[in-house]
């Protein structure tokens, strides 16, 4: 890999401008270099293998083959019709698909690339504070990210402003030819009072190469700042796509979370909550869905480091085929913490008999006075439901596709913007062949 | 030809014989009452007759309009006309009760030729049917059973019964868990299906739900045979003189 990469970092470092930005890239990229890419002998790491995203060589995506062939294409578009949207195909960002006019006071909503021209103190300040955390040391995909890091995302929130609007964050990618890696880093700063709903979706078509996402975000949210944030994983079948989330949480400030996995052969989240002032409230939810060979694994971890903090974390997972799914779901109460409440759980449900889930939900706790408690499932459907359903006549494939469906359909359901949740239930409905879309008994009642 | 004829039916379930060599003869426009002790095979009939895997026929067959039923599979015996009410209702949180009805009663009419009800017009049979059995609208936008009384998920039971409207109804133990008032609804729900076309079989403990729906004959199911038969008065004398009279008045 080093030679390779190597000399993609020289080309990719005389393209760069800021003369800020080189040294913390350097010393990324020795970092990067210097880990290699983990392996399974790494605890963890042990149950997701990054081989074939090592055996290849992943090059830069070209800024003009990109948008030549993606200009207008539907999964590029913005979900919603009235959000704000910054729109990048292949890891470049395409204002002709993007809005960001008449935001209302007090938000910035940039590519990174402009941002680092408009506001470029602050940019900095963001590079070096994030070549500083350990995971840009320790971590390898985030060193990576780090060191070829020209894109992304660069939102801020002053301090009571409000985005009345969700804001839609699309990475679209394509192969054209090329094995291609796209290193997305967003940073999202929610000063205190700031209200946000952003929903960052990855969304891609496959081709004869695999493509590869390695994205970072990182969330400052202040004090009494509320975010609501979506993740959507929906990348192409054959695509890789590691990613890094990191949430730090100011006091009574409160962070709602919802990942959701569909896409891509192999995917990883590592999601970090750091609650590191009282009061704060932490909601995660996480629903995976795999199928085929796919592999889709998420490390999540919550650290209440302060007393009064409450989280909560719900993860689901539907496991078809021969797929596998890792979830990892870590919450951590240090000494100080007092008057911690949390809860965490995981539950999997198996279609088939080749599908492989391992789930570690852990409690690492450290103070005495908390509530805390966690727990993981894996089952199969119900028979019992399903004969119910087959001795009324239905179908025993459409019972267990509705029976499937329910059983992932309920995690959706705390997603509050509605038109997202319907999307995610229709992605559902047309993977279990199930057409129709008055599921619910509301929707026909009324 | 009888709608069911169940000859010498040895059923096994997990190895275990419930079944023992059970025969029982239904006709078109019949009403039927089977009672018996706990554990005496009484559900393990009905499931068995509806289709439940797990439910090994080792000896025996059973008929269904002069047609091996065994072959079927649930599903099919449903399109065919076979309708379990159960002992135990079963829960479906996600799935809503209208939709779910609506898709059964749907794939029922396809087999049949029938075409498809749209939303609509399935709105409107279903809320008919609600009338009948006196249950509040709210129920079409709960889940299927979720979170439903003991008596509510026999209601609701029988309201796929009257809109699925089969053949043969089997009704296991749909008294139980009823109070009076229900009884008596739920009862004339039952008596609205009755015609010269259509057959019952109540699975029941109690000689009070024959009084509302009054069967044509009465069996005893004991040890996985019927060792009795008689008409409507047996019920009596069951709930009189307890099962012990039966297998008494049998050795004398
Ligand atoms: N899945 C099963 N596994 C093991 N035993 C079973 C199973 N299903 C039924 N049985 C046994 O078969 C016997 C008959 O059960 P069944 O439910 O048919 O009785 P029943 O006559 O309906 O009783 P009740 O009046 O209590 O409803 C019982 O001894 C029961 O324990
Ligand atoms: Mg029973």
């Amino acid at each position: 890999m080093t030679e390779f990469y190597q000399k993609e970092f020289q080309k990719f470092q005389q393209g760069v401008q800021e003369a800020w930005l080189k040294p913390i890239q350097e010393k990324a990229f020795a970092s990067f270099e210097n880990m290699g890419f983990p392996t399974t002998q790494q605890e963890a790491w042990k149950y997701t293998s990054v081989k074939a995203i090592a055996e290849q060589n992943f090059i830069l995506p070209n800024a003009g083959s990109a948008s030549a062939a993606s200009q207008n294409h539907d999964q590029a578009q913005a979900l919603l019709e009235n959000s704000f949207a910054l729109v990048f195909i292949n890891g470049i960002f395409q204002p002709q698909l993007s809005r960001c006019n008449d935001l209302p006071a007090g938000v910035t909503i940039l590519p990174l690339s402009q941002a680092m021209i408009q506001d470029e103190k602050a940019v900095q300040q963001a590079f070096v504070k994030s070549s500083e955390n350990k995971d840009a040391q320790e971590k390898a995909f985030v060193a990576w990210n780090q060191a070829f890091a020209q894109e992304g995302a660069w939102i801020h929130l002053k301090k009571n402003a409000l985005l009345d609007r969700p804001l839609e964050l699309i990475y679209f990618s394509l192969s054209n030819g090329h094995a291609q890696v796209a290193h997305p880093r967003n940073f999202i700063v929610l000063e205190s009072g700031a209200k946000l709903q952003v929903i960052e979706s990855y969304r891609g078509m496959a081709g004869e190469n695999a493509y590869l996402n390695n994205s970072v975000t990182d969330f400052h949210v202040g004090e009494n700042a509320q975010l609501k944030h979506y993740r959507v994983q929906e990348e192409a079948a054959n695509a890789f796509h590691i990613a890094s989330l990191n949430i730090v949480q100011e006091r009574h400030s409160q962070v709602e979370s919802h990942n959701i996995a569909l896409g891509a052969a192999m995917a990883r989240l590592e999601l970090e909550a750091r609650l590191q002032a009282s009061g704060a409230d932490c909601s995660l939810h996480g629903l995976y869905f795999t199928r085929d060979q796919q592999h889709i694994d998420n490390q999540t971890s919550i650290d209440h480091a302060v007393p009064h903090c409450t989280s909560r974390e719900f993860y689901k997972g539907i496991l078809d085929d021969a797929s596998q799914a890792v979830f990892n779901g870590r919450i951590l109460v240090r000494p100080d913490a007092q008057k911690t409440v949390s809860e965490l759980s995981n539950r999997n449900l198996l279609l088939s008999k080749k599908a492989v889930i391992n789930t570690k939900p852990l409690l690492e706790i450290f103070a005495d006075d908390v509530k805390c408690a966690h727990g993981a499932t894996t089952g199969r459907l119900d028979e019992s439901q399903v004969f119910y359903l087959r001795s009324r006549g239905i179908d025993p494939q459409w019972a267990r596709n509705l029976l499937t469906y329910a059983f992932a359909a309920e995690s959706l359901e705390s997603i509050e913007l509605t038109v997202l949740q319907e999307k995610l239930k229709q992605v559902l409905l047309e993977r279990l062949n199930l057409k129709e879309s008055a599921l619910l008994g509301e929707s026909l009642a009324q | 030809m009888a709608l069911l004829e169940i000859k010498n039916l040895h059923t096994a379930v997990k190895g275990k014989e419930i079944l023992k060599g059970l025969n029982l003869k239904v006709n078109a426009g019949e009403v039927h009452a089977i009672m018996g002790p706990n554990g005496s095979g009484k559900s393990t009939l009905t499931q068995g007759i509806a289709g439940r895997e797990g439910y090994e026929i080792t000896q025996g067959e059973v008929l269904f309009e002069g047609k091996n039923l065994l072959e079927l599979e649930a599903e099919e015996r449903a399109r065919a006309g076979i309708f379990l009410g159960f002992q135990y209702p079963i829960e479906i949180p996600g799935v809503g009760n209208t939709y779910f009805l609506k898709t059964a009663l749907n794939a029922i009419r396809k087999e049949q030729g029938l075409s498809e009800v749209d939303a609509m017009e399935f709105l409107q049979l279903i809320k008919e049917k609600m009338k009948l059995l006196e249950m509040d609208e709210k129920f079409l936008k709960r889940n299927v059973n979720e979170g439903f009384s003991g008596g509510e998920k026999k209601r609701n039971e029988i309201l796929q019964m009257l809109v699925l409207e089969p053949k043969l109804c089997l009704l296991d133990e749909t008294d139980s868990g009823l109070d009076i008032d229900s009884l008596k609804i739920v009862a004339s729900g039952v008596n609205s299906l009755r015609n010269s076309d259509r057959a019952m079989v109540l699975v029941t403990h109690y000689q009070r739900l024959l009084d509302y729906i009054e069967p044509d004959f009465v069996h005893v199911l004991k040890d996985g045979q019927i060792i009795h038969s008689g008409d409507k008065e047996l019920a009596y004398h069951l709930e009189e003189k307890g099962y012990g009279w039966v297998l008494e008045g049998k050795a004398s």
